[in-house]
């Protein structure tokens, strides 16, 4: 895998319609145990008319006619950093925490929180690419954009690969729901395609204590935070109001970010 | 309720609230810290 920015392609742009006797779109179709050389997980194809995809790898059976959900819970957990970086870097030392051994650029598409500690004006980025580590090293991610505070030893990072890494059919009320597989995967670590409602737009965004569990749904709170749907639609909640906010993805209030959707 | 009633209300909120207040760097210490203590279980 190389390094590089999560890919977006859109067939028959324009949405002319095509004279062609069969799709040009067969690849959505399909499941693999190999990866594709030209799509990465979190990779999107949005198809006029058909609808938007998502590249994703299975973390167990998924049933075609079912929603599929994220199993994903994060890489490394809040941990401080050892290596400082400076404003316009486009890399970070993520320091030694306990994770399996790394390969290069395995967490591209994925994300990484960045906490300077004491405020709440977190740097979140993508992540395009990494290097290699053993497990538990220290290792280097490479981010989508320059950092724009700078990064010292009371800062802290938490990471994750991108969350279509890791979907299964829908079992637990507790996991937010992906989308829907083109096709019938049989096991885990196969490659498919799973379709969206929408196109992604991951977000970080403070939760309350609220956002855990089944509570994964969230309405904007009076300061921007995030507290659940039950509590915005309560007209005695003073702090809450009733407009959608979006989706949690991956975490939660106790866990990592939450990555979060925005609606 | 009266609308003068419930404009008051919402100026003036009388439930108890127990969410952090992200403004305050007292209680930004407090999330990380929780998150700093899950991490290490």
């Amino acid at each position: 895998m190389a390094r590089g920015a999560n890919r977006i392609s859109i067939l028959q742009s324009a949405g002319y319609v095509g004279g062609q006797k069969h799709g040009l779109w067969d690849f959505i179709y399909t499941t693999s145990t190999t990866k594709d050389p030209l799509y990465n997980i979190g990779d999107v194809v949005v198809i006029p008319s058909r609808g938007i995809f998502v590249y994703s790898k299975s973390a167990d059976a998924c049933i075609s006619g079912q929603g599929a959900e994220f199993t994903y819970t994060g890489y490394i957990p809040y941990t401080e950093f050892t290596v400082t970086a400076d404003v316009g870097d486009r890399s970070v030392t993520v320091p030694a925490a306990t994770h399996a051994a790394l390969a290069t650029d395995e967490l591209r598409n994925g994300f990484i929180w960045i906490y300077d500690g004491s405020t709440n004006n977190v740097q979140f980025r993508q992540i395009l690419g990494n290097d290699s580590a053993a497990a538990n090293a220290a290792f280097v991610v490479y981010l989508d954009g320059p950092l724009t505070e700078a990064v010292t030893t009371s800062s802290a990072c938490e990471v994750c690969q991108n969350p279509y890494a890791a979907l299964r059919t829908g079992t637990s009320a507790s996991l937010p729901k992906a989308g829907v597989p083109t096709v019938k995967v049989t096991a885990a670590n196969v490659y498919f395609w799973c379709q969206v409602g929408r196109l992604p737009s991951y977000a970080w965004l403070a939760p309350q204590y609220t956002i855990i569990d089944k509570q994964i749904g969230a309405c904007w709170r009076h300061d921007g935070t995030l507290d659940t749907v039950g509590n915005g639609v309560d007209g005695e909640n003073d702090y809450v109001s009733t407009q959608y906010a979006g989706h949690t993805i991956a975490g939660n209030y106790e866990g990592i970010g939450p990555l979060f959707q925005l609606a | 309720m009266a609308k003068e009633e419930k404009d008051k209300k919402v100026v003036a909120p009388t439930k108890v609230d127990n969410s952090l207040n992200f403004n305050n760097p007292e209680d930004v210490k407090k999330f990380y810290e929780m998150k700093k203590k899950k991490a290490k279980k």
